[in-house]
């Protein structure tokens, strides 16, 4: 009678064990130079369309960015942040190369989000390479070699560039949960009979936008919450849930690869009944929760160790 | 485990998540930093604002301006913020139509301003702002339609 608990038990233990981050050489070459990629997208291509910045924000706080608006500035500083993050991707003076590619990236966003109205693409992306120049900044801190140090972080600057993005990852999510509950006062996942509303309100946007129309999944949701409001419950919840404890994708991998799986499906589910697309999160979850690359690592090694000949 | 052990063990496995988590939620969205606040309210009651001739037939405004309907919403949130930050209304989500309107106007202005009709035999042409306001009460869904504000495209992106 007592070995079901007791197997219960170590099978929840060892689901919620927390295993140190582990992160290979390959892995964390192939990772940092998609994620530059990935973040390449973020760099400016040309001046921005609005002539000031009426609702300051971010960096515009601080800063007169006005400088944003020559287009041969732009130009020198869209070549000169796709090189620094060329070489940070490479290994080269991080905390210098990433840092300048880090300014330029915010500068631009923040003159664009200074007219009032904030978009929510770019930030996940921006602070994850946040992360990554802190990680950088941050192996200095034990760096011995001291100019040496600058130039190359090497190896565990790399894997601790990985680990510090895959944290962040995790805490906007976290974070996103703990902002419905504060903003909703603790109501949000029990407010399923309100849903419909911002699926029709999403439908006619698109609408309004470019015609575009809801397809079928779409349809069917809204016929349904038609119906049975109170289901957008049962829509709610598990998504709350998801975000709410992305934390523990950071306890082991299988969990990552769990909340991975499950945000990215949270999000096309979003995309089908509201056409939003949340693309740059989308990658990110892909590259670093799922972590495709680890999974191949590791079933290469299981193939080896299975078919090597006994000695 | 003691107590300072268990410190050091969270800080330096999951130290950035706890910096992080704090930055974005008492920093709140100021780039890069955000507390991802989007839909996070789910009030019974929503807005969404379009362009229409002066028939009333809908332009799409990404194919006719290059800006989305959403980013006109935000616009329109963002007048309504003013007006609140200067305490001429106490909270957007009960605003009276005019003040709506003279919000709505200000939006329209901008995207006029701002926005140039990608064909020029726009130019000229009288376009309305509506807003469209879905309220969930009692298990059904109603929608209610109001002309905020009107204006005259006078931009045109010029032919390449």
């Amino acid at each position: 009678m007592s070995a079901i608990p007791s197997r219960l038990r170590d099978a929840v233990g060892s689901i919620f064990r927390f295993e140190p981050f582990q992160c290979g050489k390959w892995e964390a070459v192939l990772l940092r130079l998609i994620f530059a990629w990935l973040a390449s997208s973020l760099i400016l291509t040309a001046p921005p369309s609005f002539p000031d910045t009426p609702h300051p924000h971010g960096l515009a706080h601080f800063m007169d960015l006005g400088f944003l608006r020559d287009a041969t500035t732009v130009h020198w500083l869209s070549l000169t942040a796709t090189l620094t993050l060329a070489l940070g991707a490479l290994g080269i003076a991080e905390p210098l190369t990433l840092g300048w590619t880090l300014f330029v990236v915010i500068a631009s966003k923040s003159y664009n989000q200074s007219q009032g109205v904030i978009g929510h693409a770019g930030q996940l992306l921006t602070l994850c390479l946040l992360a990554q120049w802190l990680a950088s900044v941050w192996a200095l801190r034990k760096s011995a070699a001291g100019l040496r140090g600058l130039i190359w972080g090497g190896l565990e600057s790399w894997k601790r560039q990985v680990w510090w993005i895959t944290q962040t990852i995790a805490a906007s999510y976290t974070v996103s949960a703990c902002t419905k509950l504060i903003n909703s006062d603790f109501t949000w996942p029990f407010r399923g009979a309100h849903f419909l509303v911002q699926i029709l309100k999403a439908h006619e946007e698109n609408r309004a936008s470019y015609l575009g129309e809801p397809g079928q999944f779409a349809q069917w949701t809204v016929r349904l919450l038609t119906d049975h409001p109170t289901l957008g419950n049962a829509m709610l919840i598990p998504a709350f849930v998801l975000e709410f404890f992305a934390f523990l994708a950071l306890l082991n991998r299988r969990l990552s690869l769990a909340f991975g799986l499950g945000l990215l499906a949270f999000h096309n589910m979003t995309d089908l009944n509201m056409a939003i697309d949340f693309g740059a999160h989308q990658q990110l979850l892909w590259l670093f929760l799922v972590n495709p690359i680890f999974w191949a690592g590791a079933a290469i090694l299981l193939v080896r160790s299975r078919f090597r000949p006994q000695a | 485990m003691s107590f300072r052990q268990t410190i050091h063990t969270i800080g330096s496995t999951a130290g950035l998540f706890l910096v992080m988590s704090v930055l974005m939620l008492s920093i709140g969205d100021q780039f890069p930093f955000s507390h991802f606040p989007m839909y996070s309210v789910l009030p019974e009651s929503t807005i969404c604002v379009r362009v229409t001739d002066e028939k009333g037939t809908l332009i799409p405004v990404q194919l006719a301006f290059s800006v989305q309907s959403s980013i006109l919403k935000k616009q329109m949130v963002c007048e309504l913020q003013e007006l609140k930050t200067t305490g001429r209304i106490k909270k957007i989500s009960t605003v009276s139509l005019e003040a709506s309107k003279e919000c709505g106007q200000r939006v329209l202005d901008w995207m006029l301003a701002h926005r140039p009709a990608l064909d020029p035999a726009m130019v000229g042409k009288r376009v309305k702002l509506e807003q469209v306001t879905y309220t969930a009460r009692k298990g059904s869904v109603t929608e209610k339609v109001d002309v905020l504000a009107e204006g005259v495209v006078v931009n045109a992106k010029p032919k390449p």
